[in-house]
């Protein structure tokens, strides 16, 4: 299966606005975007039912992976706001499992999630960053970037 | 015995779409679901009404878990198993949950499957526990019945024929006839003595009253209690015991044990025997050994002794009759003391059984 034009141009696309300046978490956001595209494009190559869910689940896992990762460095900061972050993050999965069974259709999910993902990131782990900058605080001694190379 | 009740179960979370959530897709149970949105109308109605199980989310606004004790002291939900509803990140919460005795958690996100799966198998555990109670009281309303109104009767039998006996001379030919009436009267009750308080020890599985005992005063006890029998096979006792050795337990269920043991040696040894008590205090138990020169047993004898099922009841030397119980209540006695029991013996050679008892330590 090829990715067609069409398709390209419905992928969801990283924005400037998403950019916390904090290199691990910038990768972690963009590869849950990469996940939520891999989603839409399992849709419309119409997989199963079946195997969706199983793409649903994968989502599920990497929130969770990427959640404690961001509260881990949270905490290695002493990020003041650490318990409101931690609990919009519980809201944050409470939300996945609701939509997940409300949704009628996996698109209607897909949209969900997308929607999820900007709100989180625009509004709330946008304020580390402000917190960071105030602060003077030199991230890479306290969170491992990811070397990965392309 | 199957209980129609439609189980009652009472999701409680803060937020509704939650809680209309769980009870659309328990839908398919066909269980009575009830919501509630905060701790006040929890409690009320775990006030009016009796669940079969009760799904508590964590993070509430009133902290879920005094929501949880609450609900456990009132009267009608104090057995109802609590699940706790826990986000898959919440790591503090989950292990915090389980300290509040929490019968299961559900993480979320979670599968639809997985939520109907916990629900069922936690509802009917719930289910049956109420039935098994409900049993249980059923029996112990037949045991006390036969406690109070089958004794009476062969006490009458054995207080009437012992009136009778006294008035009948030797030669009398009914005398025979009575003697026997009492005897099976005598030996009647105490089976039904027995059977009564083997099931309230098996029903209840602890100790009444627990003191310190001086070891030596009780078997001493025990000794005076079964002299009159021993004396009339003239079997003579030994008994050595260091003062000091204190054991804890209830002092009559021990006396009782103890004299079992006794009577059993003094019944199965013949005119002159011996039976010899020793005991000997290691670290951190009591061994007290009762061996008689009497007939002994075989193997199989031995390997069925505790059995219930294969229950035997031997005759004694001098033909004295057995119930079959004594020895399977004299090990689920010492058993509630957290005792043991061992028996050695060889047939034609006489018997050994031990008693281990835990010391109690002297201050």
């Amino acid at each position: 299966m090829t990715t067609t034009t069409n398709d390209n141009e419905k992928r969801l696309k990283w924005h400037k606005a998403y950019e916390t300046g904090i290199e691990r978490i910038d990768f972690e956001h963009k590869v849950f975007l990469e996940l939520i595209n891999s989603f839409c494009y399992a849709i419309n190559n119409q997989l199963a039912a079946k195997d969706l869910s199983r793409l649903i689940s994968e989502i599920e896992k990497y929130a969770e992976f990427h959640f404690i990762s961001e509260e881990n460095f949270m905490r290695r900061i002493n990020y003041p706001d650490y318990n409101k972050h931690q609990k919009d993050h519980f809201e944050l999965l409470e939300y996945l499992n609701l939509y997940k069974h409300k949704a009628e259709d996996f698109g209607q999910y897909a949209r969900f999630l997308h929607q999820w993902f900007v709100n989180h990131t625009i509004h709330e782990d946008i304020k580390i960053k402000t917190f960071i900058q105030e602060n003077n605080i030199d991230v890479d001694q306290y969170y491992y970037n990811l070397n990965i190379s392309k | 015995m199957k209980d129609f009740r439609q189980p009652k179960l009472l999701i409680v979370d803060d937020k509704q779409e939650n809680t209309e959530l769980i009870t659309k897709l328990l839908h398919p149970l066909d269980f009575e679901v009830l919501q509630a949105t905060s701790c006040k109308q929890t409690l009320d109605l775990c006030e009016q009404i009796e669940f079969e199980l009760v799904l508590l989310d964590v993070r509430m606004p009133v902290n879920s878990f005094e929501t949880c004790h609450k609900i456990k002291s009132s009267k009608k939900n104090q057995e109802t198993p609590v699940i706790f509803l826990a986000e898959k990140t919440d790591f503090e919460n989950i292990s915090e949950a389980f300290k509040h005795s929490c019968r299961d958690i559900i993480l979320k996100p979670f599968q639809a499957e997985e939520l109907l799966s916990k629900v069922t198998i936690h509802t009917l555990i719930q289910q049956q526990q109420k039935q098994l109670n409900q049993l249980i009281e059923t029996r112990n309303q037949i045991y006390s019945l036969i406690a109070h109104d089958l004794r009476n009767p062969f006490n009458a039998l054995i207080g009437l024929s012992d009136l009778i006996l006294k008035d009948l001379n030797d030669s009398d030919p009914h005398k025979q006839n009575v003697k026997l009436i009492n005897g099976i009267s005598n030996q009647t009750l105490n089976l039904l003595d027995e059977l009564l308080s083997y099931s309230r020890n098996i029903q209840t599985g602890q100790i009444a009253s627990s003191q310190k005992i001086l070891a030596k005063q009780i078997i001493e006890e025990a000794i005076n209690t079964i002299s009159c029998s021993a004396a009339l096979k003239k079997i003579t006792i030994t008994f050595s015991c260091e003062p000091e050795v204190k054991i804890s337990g209830d002092r009559n269920i021990l006396l009782s044990a103890i004299r079992n043991l006794l009577s059993n040696a003094i019944k199965f040894t013949r005119i002159n025997g011996h039976i010899a008590i020793d005991t000997k205090a290691t670290n951190d138990c009591l061994e007290i050994a009762i061996s008689d020169n009497g007939i002994g047993m075989d193997e199989t004898t031995i390997n069925n002794l505790f059995n219930l099922k294969n229950r035997v009841s031997l005759k004694g030397t001098a033909g004295e009759a057995g119930t079959g119980f004594g020895l399977i209540l004299t090990k689920e006695l010492i058993n509630l003391h957290q005792g043991e029991i061992e028996v050695n013996s060889k047939l034609n050679e006489g018997s050994t059984f031990t008693l281990k008892l835990p010391i109690q330590e002297s201050n």
